[in-house]
């Protein structure tokens, strides 16, 4: 238990460090290359050649646990909730039943785009690095540790974390006058995955025994695990003195982002987007597995008549069993966005509503975010939004996107505002996004909007 | 110029939404807790069985010792007790003399079963034989038994030689019960991270008032025809459990005792206990049937919370 309690503080520590998801503000954002990532009918206003790494960069988290439920302040130091100066009634308020974290980041090795000649179609290419975490603990675990409880039964404690390349080729097209349709096809090359799981932990602090009864398993793709072996030759995987080395490339996959958009008026549209719909499978030649069932009990030791039961009980150990491999498949994490923008003021003014919804395992995490978008002049437009983040927090965020001839730079975030540490990571929001990019303009502008056509020429 | 105040406005307002506590390079994590200062675990640590066979003196175990206590004393005790006191056979009171009184009386019964007893006792015992081999022919049972019982109750030199010796032995014998301490070492194996999370926040001694504390307790049922003094040794920690009665067929606390952290380790990892039974009462008639014990149940309560470091 002791090592659940700490893989969960490190996973809490690196969620929150490696910080951002998609950036719902820049949605509305006219002319940022990056909101194509957002729905793949959308287009830039130029084609564009992203610099190396500094193309793309986005973080993004999303879960119901914020830095702030997690870590409290305390003589001059910041201490985890399950601190002994945290009381129960602090740390279990800023939970729930299930409390999840994120993460994910996606780096843009290379991307560029262009309009064909009609300068309304629009194709590109992206080759991408994507690592995503994530790790969920049950709020009657935090309990039992912070009220000192007896006994505890629960399960569906997990970490994990994949990274993978992505290579995706998008194109966004004119269906009819009012309607564009776009996708993207995305390729994919598994680098590395680890999952630790906990299904079942049962915990009895009683009078009469003490015992902890525990299920769970471990899988790791693309690293490569040396185990420990016990004395009667058994192989287990521990934590104690775990080595790993990377195997290589471990999985391929495939995934595709579909979008539209429907110009109900002239100033009012309206889009749809459905991304990561795809899966990615793990090779079976690759990938290391581990089951653990652990079961011991400590009622003392019995002397019978002098003569001595033994029994042995370790609370803290965690050992993964060595089975065979097995391939494996997973979806991704699925996401939709649905947003509507009204244009006014000759259209240098946009009020946008987006909703937003991430799918993962069998959770659903929903955001509604509201934004003002201002485009004063033809190669900048600045964005305002408030979102509601899965009906329990909020969140102000802003982005802008400059577009002048000779660069296209974009930067959107939501932590500028609102309580944050020296670090620029949010104390009490759930979920952030930081979203940054540096990239050549190229072409001539689209033929897509009227903002171009009609209002700045 | 509105774009640079704009920019301006945006930084000093990022800027001053910066909270230094949740500085993240300031966090410590080595302190975990389960529980808090009000809350109380226990642990089962051991369970002793103690048998019949373990409870002996000069190789003879308890039944023995108290199934020849039987036959020393009266049919009926003193004042109609029902149990004989253990601790005044030996405190110098007339109690011993009251109770020999009272068993030579018994013996002088016609037909008393209690010369019977006395007597195959005396003739089964060499020692008690020869006590008495100036008085009577010891070479054959039936002749030594028979004259025995004759000259008994005579009022010749014999006879009060017999009575006398009688009442030499049973006094002897009564005034010398005791039971040797019984020792038990075993393995606990309970790991490093379980002794930890009950010893490593312990308050010491200097602590007035203390929330972390562990303390060993438990109770003791006795199935036995006698009730017992017992005091416990934890001979490794050097802590000793104050003395404590047992009656029989009554479960009894033992008495809470603190152990402070270096005790409690050395208790955990090296345990090593003597026990001392000091036999109180002795309840005749009842007997001892097989598979009748002690158990002693020792427990550990750590009050306040575990820790983890």
């Amino acid at each position: 238990m002791k090592k659940i309690i700490a893989i969960f503080i490190s996973l809490a520590v690196f969620a929150v460090c490696s910080v951002s998801a998609q950036t719902q503000t820049a949605y509305f954002m006219e002319g940022s290359t990056f909101r194509t990532q957002l729905n793949p009918a959308f287009a830039p206003t130029r084609g564009y050649v992203n610099i190396p790494v500094l193309g793309g960069i986005q973080f993004n988290t999303t879960g119901n646990l914020s830095l702030g439920s997690i870590f409290y302040p305390r003589n001059g130091s910041l201490v985890p909730l399950f601190d002994k100066n945290v009381s129960a009634h602090e740390a279990l308020s800023g939970l729930r039943s299930k409390n999840v974290f994120a993460t994910d980041a996606r780096i843009n090795l290379i991307g560029f785009g262009a309009f064909r000649g009609d300068h309304k179609s629009f194709w590109s290419f992206e080759l991408n690095t994507r690592v995503e975490a994530e790790t969920s603990i049950p709020y009657n675990l935090v309990e039992f540790v912070k009220t000192g409880a007896h006994q505890l039964n629960t399960g569906d404690i997990a970490v994990s974390a994949q990274s993978y390349i992505e290579a995706a080729f998008g194109y966004s097209f004119q269906l009819t006058d009012k309607i564009y349709f776009g996708a993207r096809a995305k390729f994919l090359v598994g680098a590395g995955r680890a999952r630790m799981s906990v299904d079942r932990l049962d915990v009895r602090l009683m009078e009469d025994v003490w015992s902890v009864d525990a299920q769970g398993s471990l899988e790791t793709s693309g690293l490569y695990m040396t185990p420990d072996v016990r004395e009667n030759g058994t192989e287990y995987y521990g934590f104690d003195n775990m080595n790993m080395s990377y195997k290589g490339p471990a999985g391929y996959g495939f995934a595709v982002d579909l979008g539209a958009t429907y110009d109900v008026l002239p100033e009012l549209q309206v889009s749809l987007a459905v991304n990561d719909l795809g899966f990615i499978s793990w090779s079976k030649g690759t990938t290391s597995r581990g089951q653990m069932t652990k079961s011991q009990s400590f009622s003392g030791v019995d002397i019978i008549d002098g003569e001595v039961s033994e029994v042995e009980f370790d609370f803290g150990e965690l050992e993964f069993d060595k089975v065979d491999p097995r391939s494996k498949t997973e979806m991704l994490r699925a996401s939709i966005n649905a947003g509507g923008e009204y244009k006014v003021w000759r259209r240098k003014i946009g009020l946008g509503l987006l909703y937003n919804c991430r799918i993962w395992d069998t959770r659903a995490f929903h955001n509604i975010t509201a934004s003002v978008n201002f485009t004063p002049i033809e190669w900048f437009t600045f964005t305002g939004s408030y979102s509601f983040l899965n009906n329990r927090g909020h969140g102000v965020g802003f982005a802008l996107n400059a577009c002048p001839s000779w660069i296209n730079f974009f930067v959107a975030t939501d932590i500028l505002l609102g309580e944050h540490t020296p670090q620029f990571l949010p104390v009490h929001a759930s979920s952030m996004n930081v979203t940054v990019g540096i990239g050549v303009p190229i072409g001539k502008r689209s033929h897509r909007s009227p903002v171009y056509d009609n209002y700045y020429e | 110029m509105k774009k640079i105040l704009f920019a301006l406005c945006v930084v000093a307002c990022s800027v001053g939404c910066i909270d230094d506590d949740y500085d993240l390079t300031r966090i410590d994590s080595s302190d975990i807790t389960i529980g808090t200062e009000e809350s109380r675990f226990v642990i089962p640590l051991a369970t002793i069985y103690v048998g019949m066979a373990e409870l002996q003196n000069n190789g003879a175990d308890i039944q023995a010792i108290f199934d020849e206590v039987e036959i020393w004393t009266p049919t009926t005790l003193p004042g109609n007790a029902t149990y004989v006191d253990m601790v005044k056979l030996t405190d110098g009171s007339e109690y011993l003399d009251l109770l020999l009184s009272s068993l030579i009386d018994e013996m002088l019964q016609p037909e008393s079963k209690k010369l019977d007893e006395i007597v195959d006792l005396i003739w089964d015992t060499p020692a008690y034989r020869d006590y008495f081999s100036s008085e009577l022919p010891t070479a054959g049972e039936e002749t030594f038994k028979t004259t025995f019982k004759l000259s008994f109750g005579k009022d010749d030199q014999v006879g009060e030689a017999l009575r006398e010796g009688t009442r030499t032995l049973a006094r002897e014998y009564l005034f010398s019960i005791q039971l040797e301490p019984v020792y038990y070492q075993a393995a606990l194996n309970l790991s490093g991270d379980v002794i930890s999370m009950l010893t490593d926040n312990l308050d010491d001694e200097s602590v007035a008032d203390p929330k972390n504390a562990l303390y060993l307790y438990g109770e003791v049922m006795c199935d036995l025809a006698v009730s017992f003094q017992i005091s416990v040794l934890f001979e490794s920690a050097g802590v000793t459990v104050p003395a404590f009665d047992i009656e029989r067929n009554v479960e009894t606390d033992i008495p809470k005792t603190r152990f402070f952290a270096e005790e409690a380790v050395r208790m955990i990892d090296d345990f090593r206990v003597r026990v001392d039974y000091l036999p109180l009462r002795y309840y005749p008639g009842i007997g001892f049937q097989p598979g009748q014990n002690i158990r002693m149940a020792l427990r550990l309560e750590k009050t306040g919370s575990l820790t983890f470091k």
